[in-house]
């Protein structure tokens, strides 16, 4: 079955989708997410919600390459739960209760300001990208997006690991500059 | 949200034709390729087996190792199962059997009792940066001295640094669920349900922890065994997957199952007491979004902790009942 004919599946709500889903990408998506939080058990949850959003979302998102939005699912949940474990970690210490009260002062969720930030930011990383080499790019969105190890995404590459270690390096400056020239993170 | 979560977030927003391209890649050169497989796994014949592992083994773990209300307060835990909400709106389920007790190692005569001198000579190794067995791993999570977190694959016969943890973790596979009892050899006896579902995967967990910990741990430190217990996968309706397993906890306080939930607001959770024959069975349903659910009873008799554990769609639901209405009649009879 293709891709195509799945994401036709979710269309027609056809519960088998799921299932289809589940064989085929669920070690792609359970090494993302354990990748992010190193824990089989949290990865096992977020892998589960990731199956659960895929079917409340894809009808009305219509991805064009199914792999690819579960994998920005997967990435999104885990590195949310990554987040919320920081965050109870934190708790009980100054620097969280000074937070909590600061907290109060953006009561409502982000601001305006951090969301158009944030929405120009996605736009700055998504030309950034483009104007990668094919080589450069296949480094930076393994390593970055991905989270593969320096050596996995050096191997795939079909690079050494030190090449790959400085040219990421190399990429990250170039992010820096774009970023500055851009206006953000001044 | 701080500069790296911005641009991290900003990053997980990528076209998904960029993705794509990086992605084949990834698959070209992973065993698994239509997956994007993982690191040390590789294609063979046990793949669907090992898979399955990697969902149901960390529920079995979950009993020992997330644990989190020991009995110091016992006598004012109100016993049963509860399903509650903290300050951050987050649901947090706990389970406290009544009259829950710890087995004593002189109970069990099974040859489980040797994987504490194995744990120690793996210790032992490890701590002398010798190849440590990963025997009793495969199909855990462990990480390389770079902190890459890989899977242990079966292929894989010996690694050279890990995640401190592994030590004391050993995981044993049996063909029935008679040699997995036996293993462990409780003359308390354990009742795990023999279901007329035919087991996908039988395996004991072992977990034990050397003196003081691993941070103080020496050559010299011996392990204390922490739980064992008996894990049978199923799977429902060929790939919705089921457990039901059978606990012995160790020690001098037992530790109660609480968990806390993310994404509340996704799921609905509702509880129930069931009485077959004369036992009582605590049953926690949860209703996700999408039409999913997830199913988990527990029960617990004479120092073992049993539990059944399903998630499905709504189309499996009657064949799961079916399941779950058998393993509590076995255990009631």
């Amino acid at each position: 079955m293709s891709d195509a004919e799945l994401l036709k599946m979710y269309h027609d709500r056809d519960e088998r989708a799921i299932q289809v889903t589940m064989r085929r990408y669920r070690s792609y998506l359970m090494k993302i997410a354990v990748q992010i939080l190193g824990d089989e058990q949290d990865a096992e949850e977020c892998v589960n919600d990731t199956y659960h959003a895929a079917w409340n979302t894809v009808p009305e998102k219509n991805p064009e390459v199914l792999s690819a939005y579960l994998g920005k699912i997967v990435r999104q949940k885990a590195i949310d739960r990554l987040r919320t474990r920081q965050r109870i970690k934190r708790q009980g210490t100054e620097y969280a209760a000074s937070l909590e009260e600061l907290s109060e002062v953006v009561a409502g969720g982000t601001m305006p300001e951090q969301e158009a930030e944030a929405a120009l930011l996605r736009e700055a990383i998504a030309k950034f990208v483009k104007t990668l080499p094919e080589e450069s790019r296949t480094l930076f969105v393994g390593r970055y997006f991905y989270f593969d190890s320096l050596k996995e995404t050096a191997s795939y590459s079909g690079m050494s690991e030190s090449k790959a270690k400085s040219k990421l390096f190399r990429i990250r400056c170039d992010l820096r500059k774009y970023l500055e020239k851009e206006g953000f993170f001044v | 949200m701080s500069r790296e979560e911005l641009l991290a977030d900003a990053i997980g927003s990528l076209d998904e034709e960029i993705l794509l391209s990086v992605n084949r890649r990834r698959s070209a050169a992973d065993s698994d390729a239509n997956t994007g497989g993982l690191v040390l796994m590789k294609d063979g014949t046990e793949k669907k087996k090992r898979s399955f592992r990697r969902f149901w083994l960390p529920l079995s773990a979950a009993l020992v190792l997330v644990l989190g209300l020991a009995v110091a307060g016992a006598a004012t835990l109100i016993h049963g199962l509860r399903v509650t909400e903290n300050e951050d709106g987050e649901k947090v389920v706990g389970y406290v059997p009544a009259n829950a007790e710890c087995a004593a190692l002189s109970e069990i005569s099974g040859d489980v009792m040797n994987t504490i001198p194995f744990m120690k000579q793996r210790l032992q190794a490890y701590l002398a940066g010798e190849p440590v067995s990963t025997d009793g791993m495969s199909g855990m999570t462990t990480s390389d001295e770079n902190g890459n977190i890989f899977y242990v694959d079966g292929d894989c016969d010996k690694i050279v640094a890990f995640n401190v943890g592994f030590p004391g973790n050993v995981y044993k596979e049996f063909e029935t669920v008679d040699a997995a009892e036996a293993y462990i050899g409780y003359t308390g006896g354990i009742r795990l349900p023999r279901l007329s579902l035919n087991p996908v995967q039988i395996g004991v967990y072992t977990e034990a922890m050397p003196d003081g910990g691993y941070k103080s741990a020496t050559a010299d430190s011996e392990f204390e065994m922490l739980a064992t217990g008996i894990c049978v996968g199923y799977t429902v309706d060929e790939v919705f997957r089921a457990c039901s397993s059978a606990f012995l906890q160790f020690g001098d306080s037992y530790s109660y199952e609480s968990f806390t939930v993310k994404d509340s607001q996704d799921r609905t959770y509702t509880t129930e007491t069931r009485t077959v024959g004369t036992k009582e069975f605590e049953i926690l349903k949860n209703d996700m979004i999408g039409g999913f659910k997830e199913i988990t009873v527990y029960y617990y008799e004479n120092k073992v902790a049993y539990r059944f554990c399903a998630w499905f769609p709504a189309t499996s639901e009657a064949n799961v009942e079916a399941l779950v209405t058998e393993w509590m009649n076995a255990l009631a009879n």
